[in-house]
């Protein structure tokens, strides 16, 4: 038996793995004890995780003048954090909904992961407009729920309220289709596993998959119209959280150029953040033939896309700050490039322009270990720019007399610490009770590239 | 919902028949809602009950003043039987005095269920016409503060009245040797039971001693025309106002009344483009300085050199031979003949006034006053103010013979020597050696603690008083509030130890039968003078006869001119918060930002530019100033305008007992206390002080060093002027639209250019077809006093937030005095700009709530519903004029005493809420109701908003834009009115009349928009 390779295509999945051999690749760190590595790297999370509650408990208790935030600079930190883990999480929904809908094969190595990245960066961003409240208890009221006080609604006019409505709905579509997906998957589970206890949850959760034609075509139905109600989300979601800044009157924010900017941004900075994850998984948990250099290229080229589109963007507004002649447009950007928030701006840059630009080589795009570096390097540069637009916008605006400046606290950085702490702990369980790799979804790639048929004499 | 009624009932005959009655009764109980108009729009008339309940359920959420707390009722107590005068609920006003300085300003007292919550001025008072100071303003605080003292103590111990009464009475009776030592004394009455109480015990003297003295100008006019008084200024007759240093309208002999004046010839309008023309010449930036048309930088000696030039040229001028000195001139020979020529065109219609305590500089200010004609005209001995009587030789010589052990007894009252006099140190050692010690005082004060016997005085707002500020005008104090405790005043005090033991009232009623009423202008029963006067709170009468002679040139003599030894001299100076430091247990005050430097709950050491340069200090560095044997380290603060040479430090700083502070405001783990315990807030600059001739002088030779220490100086701007950095584009922002006087007399619209018709895309989000409230602000006759500021403080439950927060750019002033300075920094201009909520049509803030917690109301307010805010700040941020205030933490209001100074009319906000100006919505309310009540509708100026109430100037004018006659529809149709940010079309109801300048124009105003 002699399988021949494709002379056009190169086969999505290396190391000639068969159909068992993904099944016990993926499935081998679930049934295995957890290895030091996981034990050292979730004490780590957790702690930082255990901090973040504190600080965020302690500043509930207390008030948001434990922050650094004064008169001028009503957000910074909270905000900032909240568009990062919100940018975040796009790239899963990307590369689950849309490269699905492209009929991009290639997805399914890193689908799974990144969309459980995704309900993770949302969660950790969903935390932010709750916390950053002065009054977090009366959360409720931001919900278009009926009632005898008049009935009393909400501000539909607030980017705020569209904020609360695009969160959700990414998170519930995100969550439901993560799920999903993951149905074949736990019931491989829970036909191969001995635990009692896991068991009881591989069966509760599989939701009683028997693998017949019936329900794998409802499956790829509802996965097909899931993937249709994600994709629009990419787009829409963080438009919607540009509008934040968008629809506001302040120079600097005031730019509708915002919504594909951010969208751009938020692809760009997911990307970055599935890479550092992707790598680090790949090798800790021997994926290599899963996850292949491919996979990492042509990860790297949507960076080199996106992030072109990021650094356009950075070009346009500057351009049309000048080309307004309003001189308030124009201060907020000579402010940024020159004033004290200066480092900020040129450390952005510097990750998000240089950095990705970088990606154009293709010696570059193929060597794991400069990816890795460029991708925390991005996540760095992406974190700032949100930090910049927000802080160097509202510290300087139209009367003189209300510039102040901004300095962080120990609690707002303990509290970023801390959603990074989430991030990792969730993402860290993930790993350990979840299937990485979409074991379905491979199986049906694993023929790609290979020409199956049987030359023998 | 009306749709559905196709059947419509009528509730009576009158309704069917439509009688006049009916529909009367109907219009007045439609509230103008435009989903109430929208119905009646649709074909029906009248309204629906649905649809008045919806509209007026919407009213009431919009207009919510109490708060929906969820916390219990601990305490009510009703009224068994209401007395028949008092509502409870209703504000009474009582005219009463302000007691925060000497100058005894006539004020009103806002009581509202038996405790006086807020002062305003007394709109008919002669002198003062309704303003009140910051100091006034924030003086109601004072009488809830639990540390003053409550009972008369013997050594630290409690004692009795009565105990007290007879064992001071017994030691009178003994001893030789005992003096009574007070500050100035403007009551009548007091002084009468003070003579009294001198014969009965024959005591050694009586002196008067005010810690920043004004007794040069009183000795000056003893030598130049026989009788030792203060003149009345009056500001409002001058064309042409030279100062030097005086701080006229800040802390100088009676700001309010001076400011009042000054300011009614500062604005100029089409029918009348003049302005009086005011030189400030001085050394540090004052804030008269800083409204100055001209202002000259002069170090010390630089000030009485131009002065003795100004009065040699002007002597000259007048073919007269007297010169006053030959002191080299600091400034062009050019700007001093200008000078010169202006004040001479000026005869009879100027004024020039000067601050040194020295006689012979008063003296030369008196002859330039008299060769000008001024005496009479601007400058009135004839009815001379009593409002500071501080005999600085008088004092001298007791604190010499205390030390020569000539003293056995000393009663002091009201006053603090152990922490304001200079040579202080003498004055305690002396003390404790004395036989007898009484301190009255409101507190344990440095001075009273020195004392054996200290006898409570109580606030001015639980006592009967008089003042003679001015001749000719008596003012009476009438107490709001039963007294808080065992205290007795001054005249009370003494009229029992002379053996009279009639109550306070009665003492003050029969010293008015004897001696006040004889001298009345109307033929009126004593009753009937009585009662007016303690209505209105004063009273016109005869003043005392005048023993002014000629002006006696004889007596001047030339003025030697001295020089810094050490090429710095020391300033010392008042804060128009702070005073000489008698209310430093106010936090109001404590955290008001000085109007020019912005710096809050310190002193500091002012230095030019160039000096702290020199120096290589920033701003903040702790620095050392040395004179002979006094040490003073306070951090500094760099002030554009001050001259080179001069080093200026605020007096009424390191009081004992400021520590009470230390745990003011929120504390978490980064929060830094106020002060430490057992240090104090500022330092005493009163040591740096000096005697000269027995006269108090606040200049001095210092020497100054670095510590190497830094301490953050907790300021409320931080970033100085309207342009931006040279690095960023070094454009100017037109904030502020000015003009000179001269481009205004040619053309009113003057840097106030016409906006072009922005087009609109939508249409309006309400009509205003009812009330539509506006405000202004005349930009001119803005001192920058901040008045306003505490006056807002005292009326809206704003709390104090303390030093830490207020360096984090967290205070919680609803209304900011914006100041910036322009030009040269070494000789900057400035304007004052008071910004708050700008109450905008098309509000940024308001679409960006998330939970509808801000609004816009029928009559153009922009409300904050305190109770459904969560608190995300958005609009805060989105607020292009940053007036928003965000309750960072939850700010205590004091403890329960001090509690009884809100106003119940205002919600008291808790944690993680957002609030800012509402227009005194509570104000407005209550006068609509009121009108509503009676059946009328609202006067024009019968809203006053606490800011406007209290502006000395009367700079704000506030009213409804909706009716033709308002004052204020007439000021927005003004050529200089214009609003902050105009062109970016927020529609702010807020409008400001332009800066007018009376200076030529120069080539940097065309840089001006």
């Amino acid at each position: 038996m002699h399988r021949r390779f494709s002379l056009l295509r190169k086969p999505l999945i290396a190391g000639e793995k068969s159909l068992n051999d993904v099944t016990e690749d993926v499935a081998r760190p679930l049934e295995n004890k957890a290895t030091p590595l996981w034990w050292a790297a979730f004490l780590v999370s957790a702690t930082v995780l255990v901090i973040g509650v504190a600080a965020v408990t302690y500043e509930i208790l207390t008030g948001i003048g434990t922050w650094g935030l004064n008169k001028s600079v009503g957000w910074a930190f909270d905000i900032t954090n909240f568009v990062f883990w919100v940018g975040i999480g796009h790239a899963g929904t990307l590369i689950s909904a849309i490269l699905l809908l492209f009929r991009q094969r290639w997805r399914t190595s890193i689908n799974r992961s990144a969309e459980a990245m995704t309900i993770f960066a949302v969660m950790c961003a969903g935390l932010f407009p709750l916390i950053h409240m002065g009054r977090p208890w009366n959360f409720f009221w931001i919900i278009p729920y009926p009632n005898f006080r008049g009935p009393l609604w909400v501000n539909f006019r607030s980017p705020l309220l569209w904020d609360f409505m695009a969160i959700s709905t990414y998170f519930t579509i995100s969550l439901v289709f993560w799920y999903i997906g993951l149905v074949p998957d736990l019931a491989t589970l829970r036909d191969r596993t001995t635990s009692r206890i896991k068991g009881f949850f591989y069966r509760l959760f599989s939701l009683g998959w028997n693998g017949s034609c019936r329900n794998w075509s409802r499956y790829e139905t509802t996965y097909l119209l899931l993937a249709a109600l994600a994709t629009p989300l990419v787009l829409s979601v963080h438009s919607i959280v540009s509008m934040d800044f968008a629809t506001s009157v302040i120079p600097g924010w005031h730019s509708t150029i915002f919504p594909p900017y951010f969208v751009a941004g938020a692809v760009f900075s997911g990307f970055a953040m599935v890479l550092t994850l992707m790598i680090i998984a790949r090798k800790v948990l021997s994926y290599e033939d899963y996850i292949t250099i491919d996979h990492i290229e042509k990860m790297g080229k949507i960076i080199l896309l996106t992030g072109g589109i990021v650094a356009l963007s950075y070009l346009i507004e500057a351009f049309m700050a000048w080309y307004s002649g309003n001189q308030y447009e124009r201060f907020v950007f000579a402010n940024r490039a020159f004033g004290p928030y200066a480092w900020a701006f040129w450390l952005m840059i510097f990750c998000n322009v240089v950095v990705s630009q970088l990606f154009w080589i293709k010696k570059f795009r193929r060597n794991i270990t400069l990816v890795f570096i460029a991708s925390l390097f991005i996540n760095v540069g992406m974190w700032f720019e949100r930090f910049v637009i927000i802080v160097t916008s509202l510290h300087r605006d139209f009367l003189p007399s209300s510039w102040v400046m901004y300095k962080p606290t120990i609690i707002e950085i303990a509290t970023l610490a801390g959603s990074f702490g989430l991030f990792f702990t969730l993402f860290l369980l993930f790993v350990r009770f979840v299937p990485f790799i979409a074991i379905g979804e491979v199986k049906g790639v694993l023929n790609y590239g290979k020409n199956t048929a049987e030359a023998h004499a | 919902m009306s749709e559905h009624h196709s059947k419509r009932y009528w509730r009576g005959l009158e309704e069917r028949n439509q009688t006049p009655d009916y529909l009367g009764s109907i219009e007045e109980d439609r509230p103008q809602h435009p989903a109430l108009l929208e119905e009646a729009r649709d074909g029906e008339s009248g309204v629906s009950r649905r649809g008045f309940l919806k509209a007026s359920g919407f009213a009431i959420a919009g207009s919510l003043l109490a708060a929906c707390t969820r916390a219990p009722v601990k305490k009510a107590i009703p009224y068994l039987i209401k007395p028949e005068e008092i509502t409870p609920g209703k504000a009474y006003w009582y005219a009463t005095t302000c007691h925060g300085c000497s100058a005894r300003c006539g004020a009103l007292a806002k009581v509202r269920d038996g405790r006086p919550i807020k002062l305003e001025g007394n709109p008919r008072h002669p002198v003062t016409r309704g303003g009140l100071c910051a100091v006034g303003q924030a003086s109601v605080l004072e009488l809830y503060d639990s540390q003053r003292l409550q009972g008369p103590l013997k050594a630290g111990k409690d004692i009795s009245w009565s105990e007290l009464d007879e064992e001071v009475t017994r030691q009178l009776d003994d001893l030789e040797g005992v003096y009574l030592l007070t500050g100035t004394i403007t009551s009548p009455s007091t002084r009468a039971w003070i003579d009294q109480f001198l014969r009965r015990y024959n005591l050694a003297g009586h002196v008067e001693y005010d810690p920043v003295s004004y007794a040069a100008i009183r000795e000056a006019h003893r030598a130049t025309h026989g009788i030792g008084v203060l003149p009345r200024y009056l500001f409002n007759k001058a064309d042409v106002i030279v100062s030097f240093g005086a701080d006229f309208l800040g802390t100088w002999l009676s700001p309010v009344e001076f400011a009042r004046d000054y300011a009614e010839r500062r604005s100029p309008d089409p029918e009348h483009p003049e302005m009086s023309y005011h030189v400030q010449v001085e050394t540090r930036m004052s804030l008269t300085g800083s409204n100055a048309d001209r202002r000259i930088g002069v170090s010390p000696a630089g000030m009485r050199a131009v002065l003795v030039n100004l009065a040699n040229a002007l002597a000259r001028r007048a073919g007269r031979s007297e010169r006053f000195g030959e002191h080299p001139l600091p400034i062009p020979e050019e700007e001093l003949k200008k000078l010169t020529d202006r004040l001479w065109n000026a005869r009879g219609a100027s004024l020039v006034v000067a601050e040194e305590n020295d006689p012979a500089v008063q003296q030369v200010v008196n002859a330039i006053n008299q060769v000008l004609g001024n005496y009479g005209h601007t400058l009135d001995l004839e009815r001379p103010s009593y409002q500071w009587q501080g005999a600085d030789q008088a004092f001298a010589g007791l604190l010499d013979q205390m030390e020569a052990g000539e003293v056995r007894g000393l009663i002091t009252a009201g006053v603090n020597p152990a922490y304001s006099l200079p040579d202080a140190a003498r004055f305690i050692q002396a003390v404790q050696r004395l036989d007898l010690t009484i301190a009255f005082s409101e507190y344990r004060d440095e001075t009273a603690r020195l004392a054996e016997y200290i006898c409570p005085l109580p606030h001015s707002l639980e006592t009967w008083d008089d003042a003679e500020a001015t001749a000719g005008v008596i003012s009476v104090t009438q107490p709001v509030i039963p007294r808080l405790g065992q205290t007795r005043t001054l005249r009370k005090t003494l009229a029992t130890w002379t053996g009279d033991l009639t109550d306070d009232r009665r003492l003050l009623k029969n010293y008015w039968r004897e001696r006040i009423y004889p001298r009345r202008l109307e033929e009126q029963t004593f009753q009937e003078f009585w009662d007016h006067a303690v209505h209105d709170g004063f009273v016109d009468v005869r003043p005392a006869a005048s023993d002014l002679a000629e002006f006696d040139f004889s007596a001047l003599t030339p003025i030697p001119f001295r020089d810094s030894k050490t090429g710095l001299s020391l300033v010392l100076h008042e804060k128009i918060g702070m005073r000489d430091g008698r209310h430093a247990y106010n936090p109001w005050l404590q955290e008001m930002p000085d109007p020019v430097t912005k710096v809050t709950w310190e002193n500091y050491i002012s230095l030019s530019p160039a000096r702290a340069k020199t120096l290589e200090i920033e701003e903040g560095d702790v620095l050392r100033i040395r004179t002979g044997d006094s040490v003073l380290e306070l951090p500094a603060l760099i002030q554009p305008g001050q001259h080179d040479e001069a080093v200026a430090v605020a007096l009424g700083y390191g009081r004992m007992g400021t520590d009470r502070f230390h745990d003011i405001g929120p504390r978490w783990i980064s929060g830094r206390p106020t002060v430490r315990e057992g240090d104090t807030i500022g330092a005493n600059a009163f040591p740096l002080a000096s005697r000269r001739n027995g006269f108090l002088t606040y200049r001095a030779d210092i020497t100054i060093e670095p510590t190497g220490d830094h301490i953050d100086l907790a300021k409320t701007q931080t970033h100085q002027t309207l342009t931006v950095p040279k690095a960023m584009g070094g454009k100017r922002r037109d904030i502020i639209h000015e003009a000179t006087l001269e481009e205004y007399g040619e053309d009113p619209e003057a840097g106030n250019p016409p906006l072009e018709k922005v087009l609109q895309l939508w249409p309006n989000d309400f009509e205003y077809t009812g009330h539509h409230w506006g405000l202004a602000v005349d930009l001119n006759k803005c001192t920058g006093c901040s008045a306003c500021l505490v006056s807002c403080q005292a009326e809206n439950n704003v709390p104090v937030v303390g030093k830490d927060e207020v360096r984090r750019r967290r205070e919680m002033h609803w209304l900011r005095i914006d100041r910036y300075y322009s030009g040269d920094p070494a000789a900057p201009e400035v304007v004052f700009q008071p910004v708050m909520c700008q109450q905008c049509d098309h509000a940024p803030c308001e679409p960006v709530c998330p939970v509808l917690a801000t609004v816009h109301s029928e009559e153009g307010i922009n409300q904050q519903i305190y109770n459904r805010c969560v608190g995300t700040r958005y609009c805060a941020n989105n607020c292009p004029y940053k007036v928003r205030r965000f309750n960072w933490f939850k700010y205590d209001h004091g403890d329960e005493r001090q509690r009884m100074v809100l106003n119940p009319d205002v919600t008291v906000r808790s944690r993680g809420v957002m609030e800012k100006c509402s227009f005194c919505i509570q104000r407005i309310n209550e006068v609509k109701n009121r009108a509503r009540a009676e059946g009328r509708p609202v006067q024009d100026g019968e809203i006053r908003l606490a800011c406007q109430q209290s502006c000395p100037t009367d700079a704000i004018v506030f009213g409804d834009l909706n009716d033709p006659d308002s004052r204020i529809a007439q000021m927005t149709k003004r050529a200089r009115h214009f609003r902050l940010l105009e062109e970016m079309n927020f529609r702010p109801t807020v409008g400001y009349l332009t800066k007018i300048r009376n200076r030529p124009a120069t080539p940097e105003d065309s840089t001006h928009a």
